[in-house]
């Protein structure tokens, strides 16, 4: 008696282990499993907002320094009319034709030009002028690239002139420029 | 007193009564262990995408603030300039053009040569040379000056220029005509 009544609870064991089994199996294979993929994901997810929160916060940071400094550097807004504003063709003739005294400006033309790796632009500047003599062309070529009382700030592409190193006379100057602008 | 075969009986018993048992325990806790990851895994995964949403939010904001920023055309204007300051003069003073006058017109008054034409592009000077010797005796040719002058920038140090090759000299020993190009040091 006693052996058939154990018997028939070895049996009752077998099946309910039999039963946990199996739905460890099931629940392991169609949810844990997919539970467990979900959070590495979840995980890489996160990581990967977390740094684009840091980036983008950075950015914001910069920029909203950036224009503080825009607000309250004088250098800064020298600096931005000199090599980053627009292509304005009545602020590039009012910085050329300055009067310097022996310096006459007969042709002048520009064209905008492609932009640069760094991301402005640069302007081509063409002149023709006539200089009183080596030291006028000299004062007038420092006025133009490196000049504060100069609003911008030309790079001398070429320059060709009948150089006399005998005499000292009137010289007409072929000058190439670029200028930096952005657009 | 038990004899052997008794003792291998109760054994025999002993051993079907555990087995079921070990069976029951092995899997209740492989279930309980299954649910309890689970579980875990569930509810991370909720803490883990409300923090997702909440990076994603975060990010939303920061981009729409920047792009406000953005759309005023001076302040990308202001970050360009400030990170090409430095490469920008660079360049402005590389075609420092009238430096490169000033220096000819020293090499011309040091070597006693006249020079006629200015032209400068890419960093390239060119000029026409003329020597004329110090004096009409036989066998002062213009040409040592031409020599000096090639001499000193193939072992100077530290010049404003470097001097390309000088490979035709026309003329008479009187009057000794060249080409001369300078290309400035530091420019390639």
């Amino acid at each position: 008696m006693q052996t058939t009544l154990q018997n028939k609870e070895d049996n009752r064991k077998q099946v309910i282990s039999l039963v946990f089994l199996i739905c460890s199996i099931v629940i392991g294979f169609f949810f844990t499993l997919d539970q467990g993929y979900g959070y590495i994901e979840k995980k890489d997810t996160l990581d990967a907002t977390k740094k684009e929160v840091i980036e983008k916060k950075t950015m914001l940071e910069v920029l909203q320094n950036t224009t503080k400094n825009i607000e309250n550097s004088v250098e800064l807004q020298n600096d931005i009319a000199r090599y980053g504003s627009e292509f304005r063709e009545d602020a590039i003739i009012d910085s050329i034709f300055t009067p310097i005294n022996g310096v006459n400006i007969a042709n002048i033309s520009m064209s905008k030009g492609e932009k640069t790796p760094n991301g402005l632009s640069l302007a081509n500047i063409s002149l023709l002028l006539k200089a009183q003599d080596r030291a006028t062309l000299g004062n007038y070529l420092n006025y133009l690239t490196s000049s504060e009382t100069n609003k911008k700030s030309y790079i001398i592409k070429s320059l060709n002139f009948p150089l006399d190193t005998t005499r000292d006379t009137p010289i007409s100057v072929n000058l190439e420029l670029s200028m930096y602008y952005f657009e | 007193m038990k004899t052997t075969e008794s003792v291998e009986l109760e054994q025999e018993t002993e051993d079907k009564k555990s087995t079921p048992n070990t069976f029951f325990i092995l899997s209740t806790t492989l279930f309980a262990i299954i649910c309890a990851v689970s579980i875990f895994l569930f509810f991370e995964n909720m803490s883990l995408n409300a923090s997702i949403d909440a990076n994603k939010n975060e990010i939303a904001t920061y981009v729409s603030s920047i792009n406000k920023i953005k759309s005023d055309k001076k302040v990308i204007a202001a970050e360009l300039v400030t990170n090409n300051k430095s490469s920008i003069l660079a360049s402005i003073q590389m075609s420092d053009a009238q430096k490169y006058i000033d220096e000819v017109l020293t090499i011309s008054r040091k070597y006693k040569l006249i020079f006629s034409g200015f032209s400068y592009a890419n960093g390239k000077i060119n000029t026409s040379a003329v020597s004329i010797p110090e004096t009409v005796l036989f066998g002062d040719d213009g040409v040592k000056k031409v020599s000096n002058l090639v001499r000193d920038y193939r072992t100077g140090t530290g010049l404003l220029f470097n001097l390309s090759p000088v490979l035709s000299i026309s003329g008479y020993e009187q009057k000794r005509a060249f080409s001369l190009e300078f290309n400035v040091a530091g420019v390639k």
